[in-house]
């Protein structure tokens, strides 16, 4: 009688030990999932906007003449060099108009970054917001679209904003709830200053 | 049944480690990615920071030198190479910036040039009316362009001794100059003399000597052709003199001078010499064998009154491209365009 006791007393116990355990580690999943959402959506856009600022550093590099082309809140295209004395390429960047719905993000939208020597590469990377700002040399804004050639030759700097969210929701949570990184800065392309 | 419970206990303890080193891992990998941003934002801003700095140090008449690391915020900058056309207009510049084992490089072209300088059209261009011009003892204004020593002449470029605003003025100043005012011609008419005016801002933020406060100053040295100077005197409208310099003043550089002042004993000073204000009255020298060697600018709201004075030997007020081009190329004076940088 007492060994029937012990069997069952032991077994409801190892239960609720089981119960227990899952639990944790169902916690301890969600919380890695969302480590790597995170970590993810923190590595690209380190990536994006290592290279926005590669390209963007570059407008008017070696180009005599015009350099940048179509200027719009979510679309640039400029020429310019991307090597040290390379040749002059054509670059485009532009945020597509409809979402990406290879996501469960209705949000974002793909990044299409466009280059003579490389062609068009769609980037996935969970961007819903991809705002452009021109300014010109006394830091007035300039309103978008920017059309004409003196219009496009007075712009000095561009504002970048970049939102960055993750493809899925955030795990056991609001399934409107995304992991969000925002990045902006204003870049001054030292080339566009230069004489004609 | 207790070893099978052990077991099980033990697994799910690995399993959680498990997932607990994954946590950590990611954790990890994100920080290290935004560190690394970091890293690679710094050593571009010490590369940048290596260019300014090369500039900075043309500015101050010097060159900047190559391969010397500078510690800086934590990174380290230098100026990897550094070349300049044979005319000193173009220069091309290399930096580097390194932070923790981040390194970044900036090549640039440059074009350098002198910001707006005032033409200087005489000896002693003046640009008010009525003038009252005297020179006394042996003073000597000459127009023919003089070297920079002003003993030698260049042998061409010369120019009229002095330029007034009126045919009055002119024949004022012909008359009380006499033989003592030399150039070609002697005296003119010249009603495009520039207004210094727009330049004096310029010349008073970059100014390396000022003097705002009334007294008398002596024995004062305001650089050298090696290192030409600016200097700025800021005598206000008082007509007892508030600013006097006596014994030996010398310089070389842009010398500007507002208001009053009185220039005592030995004036030695090479480059461009402005005089603006209010009917202004400037003394020049005294006793002894006061020298101007470049351009004087004379500009007055209502005349100016300007009095040249060696009771030594003979006192000089000489045009020079040579010195003028000295002042002109004040490394404070010149400004940068891109013509290329790649980062």
């Amino acid at each position: 009688m007492s060994a029937m006791f012990d069997v069952v007393a032991s077994s409801i116990l190892f239960g609720i030990l089981i119960l227990a355990v899952a639990r944790v580690q169902g916690n301890l999943n969600s919380t890695m999932y969302q480590n790597t959402y995170n970590m993810t959506t923190q590595t690209t856009a380190v990536e994006i906007a290592r290279q926005v600022e590669h390209d963007f550093t570059k407008i008017g590099y070696r180009v005599t003449g015009q350099k940048i082309f179509t200027a719009d809140s979510t679309e640039i295209r400029f020429s310019g060099a991307l090597s040290y004395g390379g040749p002059i390429e054509s670059v485009r960047h532009f945020w597509s108009d409809s979402p990406d719905t290879t996501t469960m993000n209705p949000l974002d939208h793909r990044l299409i970054r466009a280059t003579t020597s490389g062609g068009a590469i769609s980037q996935r990377l969970g961007i819903t917001v991809f705002r452009l700002s021109y300014f010109d040399t006394l830091n007035h804004q300039i309103p978008t679209p920017v059309t004409g050639l003196a219009a496009l030759s007075a712009i000095r700097s561009i504002k970048v904003q970049i939102r960055f969210e993750s493809f899925e929701p955030i795990p056991e949570a609001d399934t409107s709830l995304y992991f969000a990184v925002n990045w902006e800065k204003i870049i001054y392309p030292r080339n566009l200053g230069k004489p004609k | 049944m207790g070893r099978t419970a052990l077991f099980l206990v033990l697994g799910l303890g690995a399993a959680m480690g498990f997932i607990g080193f994954q946590m950590y891992r990611s954790g990890e990998i994100a920080a290290d990615t935004q560190y690394a941003y970091l890293k690679y934002t710094n050593a571009r801003n010490l590369a940048r920071t290596a260019i300014h700095v090369a500039l900075r140090t043309y500015d101050r008449g010097q060159t900047p030198s190559t391969g010397v690391y500078t510690d800086f915020g934590g990174g380290k900058f230098r100026l990897d190479s550094l070349r300049m056309s044979s005319d000193g207009d173009t220069l091309w510049l290399v930096s580097k910036g390194a932070y923790v084992e981040s390194t970044y490089t900036v090549r640039v072209t440059l074009f350098r040039t002198t910001k707006p300088f005032p033409t200087v059209g005489a000896a002693i261009g003046i640009r008010a009316k009525p003038v009252n011009f005297t020179l006394a003892g042996h003073a000597e204004v000459d127009g023919k362009n003089y070297k920079l020593d002003g003993a030698t002449l260049a042998g061409s470029g010369d120019l009229p001794g002095v330029t007034t605003m009126t045919n009055t003025d002119s024949a004022t100043v012909a008359s009380t100059g006499g033989t003592y005012v030399k150039g070609v011609p002697p005296v003119k008419v010249d009603t495009t003399t520039v207004d210094p005016l727009a330049f004096l801002e310029i010349y008073k933020e970059n100014a390396d000597f000022r003097y705002d406060v009334k007294g008398t100053y002596s024995g004062t040295t305001w650089g050298d052709t090696a290192h030409p100077a600016i200097v700025y005197c800021n005598a206000g409208d008082d007509t007892s003199f508030s600013i006097k310099f006596t014994g030996k003043v010398e310089g070389c550089g842009v010398l500007v001078v507002r208001g009053n002042v009185q220039f005592n004993g030995n004036l030695d000073f090479k480059g461009l010499v402005i005089v603006d204000g209010f009917n202004t009255v400037v003394d020049f020298g005294a006793a002894g064998t006061p020298a101007i060697v470049g351009g004087i600018i004379v500009a007055g709201n209502a005349g100016a009154s300007v009095t040249l004075k060696g009771t030594g030997a003979n006192a000089k007020a000489r045009y020079s491209s040579e010195a003028l081009a000295k002042a002109r190329n004040i490394g404070k004076l010149r400004y940068y365009t891109i013509l290329d940088w790649y980062e």
